[in-house]
């Protein structure tokens, strides 16, 4: 198919159109992740575990869903986690939850593959976490 | 019948569209307000905020031009019944590695790929592959070797290739799930 240039300023308009839309609320949700960056140090993520191997799993499972930035930022917190005696489960939920699932991109999820499909998928994806997180540690053990 | 069938989504997509759109400019609205208030209650934290948003939109600035030209290329060369053959219902296997992979090299936070995914399911991207690609994009190549430095290479490789294993389930689960969840047609 040749494409004219009366074709590419249709779809150069179109385009822009569905991504001046995404712009829009992505950057919305960028502003309320810089707040809330500013407001949860390290600390507070240490005082959420009782060294208890189920609870902090659960525990580490959520606080991986509501945090969000680079995945280094996990890495870095949850190796100082696991320094101070927090279970390796618990880490691993909390880092593949960091990953899998996005409480704070849950609007931009939403608006764009719908809200039922963001809902299941975060949920899913959060039991999954702490299945996963205990399969990968039984299969660490016996490796 | 037919007629209603037909015209029935169209009305309500719209309406859920206006009703998107109205509650994003509330939920922008809100955060600018936020952040006028934080202006003149807390100017440090205030400040703190700003340079970390800003901070963002640069880093994240080069994904968007990216997403913005894959967008432009869907458009413009991806035809639906190309996403049908190879990301649709009937691309099997094929379909699942092919996402599979696309979701382990992609690069960028997941955010700035929903718009390109919302075209492609446009053009007949499952949700299974969706849920797929999204899953695998846990897998962080570019910052394999800090996962190394701080947990082991035999952690990081268990725990990169039960992700990519996992991703599998996620999108059968999520497929069967939001299928299940579909309202009845009338």
């Amino acid at each position: 198919m040749t494409i004219t240039n009366e074709i590419f300023l249709k779809a150069l308009k179109k385009t822009w159109k569905q991504f001046s839309a995404a712009l829009y609320i992505i950057f919305t949700v960028f502003g309320v992740v810089a707040i809330l960056s500013n407001l949860v140090t390290p600390k507070v993520y240490e005082s959420f575990f009782s060294k208890n191997v189920f609870s902090d799993s659960i525990i580490g499972a959520v606080l991986g869903s509501v945090s969000f930035g680079n995945p280094i930022g996990s890495y870095v917190l949850g190796g100082e986690l696991l320094k101070n005696g927090v279970n390796i489960v618990a880490v691993t939920a909390f880092l593949l939850a960091w990953v899998t699932v996005g409480i704070a991109q849950f609007p931009v999820e939403v608006h764009f593959l719908g809200k039922r499909f963001a809902i299941i998928r975060n949920t899913v994806s959060f039991f999954v976490t702490i299945i996963l997180a205990i399969i990968i540690n039984l299969v660490l053990q016996l490796w | 019948m037919v007629k209603n069938a037909e015209s029935s989504p169209n009305a309500n997509g719209n309406a859920t569209n206006k009703k998107k759109s109205n509650l994003s400019k509330i939920f922008a609205l809100i955060t600018i307000l936020i952040y006028i208030l934080l202006y003149f209650i807390d100017k440090n934290f205030f400040t703190l905020s700003f340079n970390s948003l800003q901070n963002m939109v640069l880093k994240i600035g080069p994904y968007l031009i990216l997403i913005f030209l894959l967008m432009l290329f869907n458009e413009l060369v991806i035809s639906p019944e190309s996403v049908k053959k190879y990301l649709g219902k009937n691309s099997g296997w094929k379909g699942v590695l092919a996402t599979s992979l696309f979701g382990v090299l992609s690069v960028g936070p997941v955010y700035v790929w929903f718009p390109l995914l919302k075209d492609l399911k446009k053009h007949g991207l499952t949700n299974k592959l969706i849920a797929i690609f999204m899953y695998n994009r846990a897998v962080k190549l570019q910052v394999l070797p800090v996962m190394i430095f701080y947990f082991g290479v035999r952690y990081s490789i268990v725990f990169t290739l039960f992700i990519i294993i996992a991703s599998f389930f996620i999108g059968e689960i999520v497929d069967y799930l939001v299928k299940e969840n579909q309202p009845e047609p009338d």
